[in-house]
């Protein structure tokens, strides 16, 4: 019986893992290629994020990770230890933010815009720690990162 | 109604959806976003656009890669039924009720029509067919040898009758 359980259990968790793979698959493996930059490594992570949520306890943790804002937030998880090694994002040096150049999207902002935007998106920085790199105040380094949001989204076709 | 649009406009919206907001800025945010339509409508906005630059990224995954999640899942799935067997013995362990008990089973009809087995049996199956082939091929040789022989045999009998004095 409890096998039985265990097995209706896995599947029901299985197809829900489909349905995100299905609709955030190739969402999820472009934005982790965009930093790993390794086709191989890109899916191995992409394996490992869906175990991290196979692997939750709590149902409605598997039901967030249908929105892609929270799927998204795993994959950051998942990838922390690999970003920590990295480069972060820099005005002066651009070499972190060339990085992303398969993103058409970056080459729309300015320098400013996208050390905050790559540093956020990419580095799962705070506002925080870039306002005090930056030596500017949070709500100035949330405004550059609001600009630049916008000009994302209006790139995007939107 | 200004300084909610001032706190729209302030960008901790965009922080949050990125993931860069701060504890306490996250829960401001979830409460306002139960009492304001505005916040609401505005975070909802932003995750759509959040997805859209995604999309704009996508690269669709080698198509094996599903197999792959499915395989680990499963052997989680397996390891986490092994830990519960091992955790807990007793708790499921069929008690035979002596008033009622003529039989010491409980039937369990499983969901799935499929079994899984061990990737090494592959290569014991091989050996069997392998093996199987081999005493087939000796079968054939030893039927044709016998029924060779036993054409001989009467000729040297038909032969010897042949010979024999009358």
């Amino acid at each position: 019986m409890l096998k039985t359980e265990q097995h209706i259990l896995t599947q029901t968790k299985q197809e829900r893992l489909r349905g995100i793979y299905n609709r955030h698959g190739s969402k999820l493996f472009g934005y982790i290629y965009e930093v790993v930059k390794d086709q191989k490594i890109a899916e191995d992570y992409l394996v490992k994020v869906f175990q991290d949520i196979a692997l939750q306890p709590d149902e409605r943790n598997i039901e967030a990770a249908e929105n892609w804002m929270f799927l998204q937030r795993f994959a950051k998880n998942r990838l922390a230890v690999f970003v920590s090694s990295m480069k972060d994002c820099s005005t002066d040096d651009q070499t972190a933010v060339m990085r992303y150049s398969g993103n058409k999207l970056l080459s729309n902002l300015n320098p400013e815009q996208q050390k905050v935007f790559c540093d956020v998106y990419y580095h799962s920085r705070t506002i925080q720690e870039i306002a005090s790199e930056l030596n500017q105040t949070e709500d100035l380094t949330r405004r550059t990162l609001k600009e630049a949001f916008a000009i994302m989204r209006r790139s995007g076709g939107n | 109604m200004v300084e909610i649009n001032e706190y729209i406009e302030s960008g901790i919206l965009e922080a949050y959806v990125l993931g860069s907001a701060s504890e306490r800025e996250t829960r401001e945010l979830l409460n306002l976003r139960t009492q304001y339509a505005e916040v609401d409508v505005a975070l909802l906005e932003l995750e759509l656009d959040l997805e859209r630059i995604a999309q704009n990224m996508a690269i669709t995954p080698p198509p094996v890669t599903w197999s792959k999640i499915e395989d680990s899942i499963n052997e989680i799935a397996r390891s986490s039924s092994n830990k519960l067997k091992i955790n807990k013995p007793d708790e499921r362990t069929y008690q035979p009720d002596e008033k009622a008990g003529k039989s010491q089973f409980i039937e369990v009809e499983g969901a799935s029509s499929h079994m899984r087995i061990h990737k090494l049996w592959r290569w014991v199956f091989a050996a069997v067919f392998v093996l199987g082939k081999v005493f087939l091929g000796f079968a054939i040789y030893f039927y044709l040898e016998n029924r060779q022989m036993n054409l001989q045999l009467q000729e040297l009998r038909s032969e010897v009758q042949q010979i024999r004095p009358r």
